[in-house]
């Protein structure tokens, strides 16, 4: 992932929509936050999910269903919202769980053939409900060399199959990835406030279990990564942390040295630790912890991402905000000093400006607080809260007329919220800017075949 | 807050506007006044008719003179920041410009109003004026959208209602918590220690509430009033300019104090059982 500067920074939403999994069963509670999602009503407009009972063990009942997904798979245009997509975006947990099970039993009786063949000569079949496949039925089926068969490599298809869950859940709005099955409920809300309840989608959930399977060792291989970076920097833009949150556990898991996925699971909890999640919870179990303690979460994060790759400048800032959150003004103001000299993006420089200049503040050093917000504003004149900081700088500093002439811009800009930027009201989800970008590089390194 | 004053030309023509008529306020030159905005109620009714002579003021501990006195014949700058977020919209909103408009039809000849509307975006929908069709025409056409900026609004407010020598009332109403501020609430809740504003919260809605318009309130020696729905927003907001207009406007010239930091104020009125609200203190020199 390029951690600075890319030339076609997506437009991020403006409106947030929160949601809450409440894990029934243990009486708490985490968060997903979305934004520019469909309205809480929309789940109305739900496609249907096809009556499912869950599947019998015997992982060979149903090699049609198992083609079926093989051939979306195969057929799926990476990046595309087409036919094979939208077959397979009906399908529910429980049949994908099912179709994964089938592709791991058939390889592995796969491989068995295989192997007897090539010590004895001997073509053996594996029995199935729909009748007896032979080996050349199984290469056939799943697009595999014997070799790769023999192996139990099935690599080339979960890639793929990554691919068009990656797909699904990027391009069907999260009202329709429903999933019933779990016994658990998403709190959506809205504007700081409770107002409705949905489930959970899974699609990124399947794609991770797909990709456990790369071989020779997924924590290595390059797809893997950019896969794991463009999920985490999708679930960051849509404020979807109920998915963001077991996502970037399992990289943990995955790719425990990824300076990304450790500033990801920053983000997560730095924005379990804002504002509009805390009210979000006012009144309400939940595992997600207080203002300090996800902080502290964060700044553990982001240390170790920028441990991992000294120039991330991004995790630099953030750590800076997350020390700045547990009042270590001193060493918030040292990690922004350093973001902001660095940083190149102008919307890091205006976050490290005003988030420094508040620092500076704290610390008494009202010249320098000054100059940061100044240097902000001047970045985005639009923007309201760089004059907002002025004008309380001056004010606090008993000048009220100052503060009265650092306010007048703000009364001057323009009244319509279109008609207004200011990127501190995305900072929380504009750690994912760049996740079309991924979304596209993932797709290039799936077509150019990279494996490491 | 401007607590204190210096005897500019400023506050020249602030004390002969709202001198109590038939009194011609007295101040030696070059002495800071501070100024405290006071509600005496009795069995939960505005006490009218009180003097100098019936308050007590003491300023760190500290007794002291009370120099003026004035009521309800002073002019209001009424500030109306109202959230405009999107948990607003449909019937809250229409609650609200109608109450918004009961405000500025219960405005008299020589107050001034304002709207500032916020939802994460705050914007100046008229600016201080006593042309009440410009406030109306500018609530009427506002929107509800996007999310809450409540204490970055709030701010703006007292910025505003700090702009004008007179009386500032900053009626804040908000359905929400803030969910997207910049400036923090501590921060708003140190510069309402400074500031001659006083702030009126209304608080709609069932949800759990921060603490922070109550606190706002509280520090600027204003009220907060909860209301659960917003279908009687009307007769609340009137009741806000009703209580505010039954105010008096104490002045003092502080003795005996350092002249500097925080100063704790206690004000009573003598010889009655009457509860008086006031600011609970002031910054010095800011």
């Amino acid at each position: 992932m390029s951690h600075d500067a890319v030339a076609n920074r997506p437009t991020l939403p403006r409106a947030f929509v929160v949601k809450a999994i409440l894990r029934l069963v243990l009486a708490l509670s985490t968060i997903i936050m979305l934004s520019g999602g469909p309205a809480p009503d929309a789940a109305a407009q739900r496609l249907p999910s096809r009556p499912v009972t869950p599947q019998s063990p015997d992982p060979l009942a149903g090699v049609e269903r198992l083609q079926e997904w093989l051939t979306a798979v195969e057929r799926h245009e990476p990046g595309v919202v087409d036919e094979p997509a939208r077959t397979i975006s009906l399908w529910s947990r429980f049949e994908l769980n099912a179709a994964l099970a089938d592709l791991k039993a058939v390889i592995d009786r796969a491989s068995g053939v295989v192997s007897r063949f090539e010590r004895s000569g001997v073509e053996t079949t594996i029995k199935t409900a729909s009748g007896p496949l032979t080996l050349p039925d199984v290469r056939t089926l799943l697009g595999l060399t014997n070799d790769e068969i023999r192996r139990r490599d099935s690599t080339r298809i979960v890639k793929r199959g990554a691919m068009l869950h990656a797909d699904l859940a990027v391009f069907t709005s999260l009202d329709l990835l429903v999933d019933h099955s779990l016994g658990r409920e998403i709190l959506l809300v809205n504007d700081g406030r409770r107002v409705g309840a949905e489930t959970r989608g899974y699609h990124w959930d399947f794609g991770r279990m797909l990709l456990d399977a790369v071989k020779p060792d997924p924590g290595r291989d390059g797809f893997v990564r950019l896969w794991y970076h463009a999920a985490s920097a999708v679930l960051t833009r849509q404020g979807n942390l109920a998915s963001l949150e077991p996502h970037v556990e399992h990289a943990r898991t995955m790719l425990p040295a990824d300076a990304v996925e450790q500033f990801f699971r920053g983000v997560l909890h730095e924005t379990f630790a804002s504002p509009r999640i805390q009210s979000a919870i006012l009144g309400i179990k939940s595992e997600i912890g207080s203002v300090e303690s996800e902080s502290r979460q964060a700044e553990k994060c982001f240390r170790q991402a920028v441990a991992l790759d000294p120039a991330f400048v991004e995790a630099r800032l953030r750590l800076g905000f997350a020390l700045a959150s547990v009042d270590r003004h001193e060493d918030a103001a040292a990690e922004l000093r350093a973001a902001a000299a660095s940083a190149r993006e102008p919307i890091l420089q205006y976050f490290a400006s005003l988030l420094l200049g508040r620092e500076e503040q704290a610390l008494g050093h009202r010249d320098a607080a000054r100059s940061a917000f100044e240097h902000a504003a001047s970045l985005y004149p639009g923007a309201q809260s760089p004059y907002l900081a002025l004008s309380q700088l001056a004010r606090r500093s008993g000048d009220k007329a100052g503060a009265r002439r650092a306010f007048l811009p703000v009364l001057n800009l323009p009244a319509r919220e279109s008609d207004r930027e200011d990127p501190w009201w995305d900072y929380y989800i504009s750690a994912g800017r760049h996740a079309n970008a991924l979304m596209t590089e993932v797709g290039a390194a799936f077509r150019a075949g990279v494996k490491q | 807050m401007n607590v204190r004053l210096q005897m500019s030309v400023a506050l020249l023509l602030w004390a002969g506007t709202v001198a109590p008529r038939g009194q011609t306020p007295t101040f030696s030159s070059r002495v800071e006044a501070v100024r405290v905005d006071v509600l005496v109620t009795q069995d939960g009714r505005p006490v009218r008719g009180l003097r100098q002579a019936d308050f007590a003021i003491e300023d760190n501990g500290v007794p002291q003179q009370v120099d003026l006195v004035s009521s309800e014949q002073l002019p209001l700058n009424v500030i109306l920041t109202l959230d405009m977020s999107s948990s607003v919209a449909g019937e809250p909103l229409e609650h609200l410009r109608h109450a918004g408009r009961a405000v500025l039809d219960g405005l008299r000849t020589g107050d001034r109003s304002a709207l500032i509307t916020f939802s994460h975006v705050v914007a100046l929908g008229a600016p201080l004026t006593a042309d009440v069709g410009l406030v109306r025409r500018a609530l009427d056409s506002s929107e509800a959208i996007g999310s809450t900026s409540l204490v970055d609004a709030s701010y703006a407010g007292m910025v505003l209602g700090e702009s004008d020598a007179g009386r500032s009332l900053v009626l804040v109403f908000s359905d929400g918590l803030d969910s997207a501020s910049w400036l923090s609430s501590d921060e708003v809740l140190d510069i309402a220690k400074r500031s001659d504003a006083v702030v009126y919260g209304v608080s709609a809605g069932r949800s759990p509430k921060s603490d922070f318009l109550a606190d706002l309130s509280e520090t600027t020696g204003g009220k907060l009033f909860k209301v659960e729905s917003t279908s009687n927003l009307s007769a609340v907001f009137l009741s806000v300019l009703d209580e505010f207009r039954n105010r008096y406007l104490v002045s003092y010239s502080p003795r005996g104090v350092a002249p500097d930091g925080w100063h704790q104020l206690t004000v009573r009125v003598k010889g009655r059982s009457a509860t008086v609200k006031a600011r609970p203190g002031y910054f010095a020199g800011s």
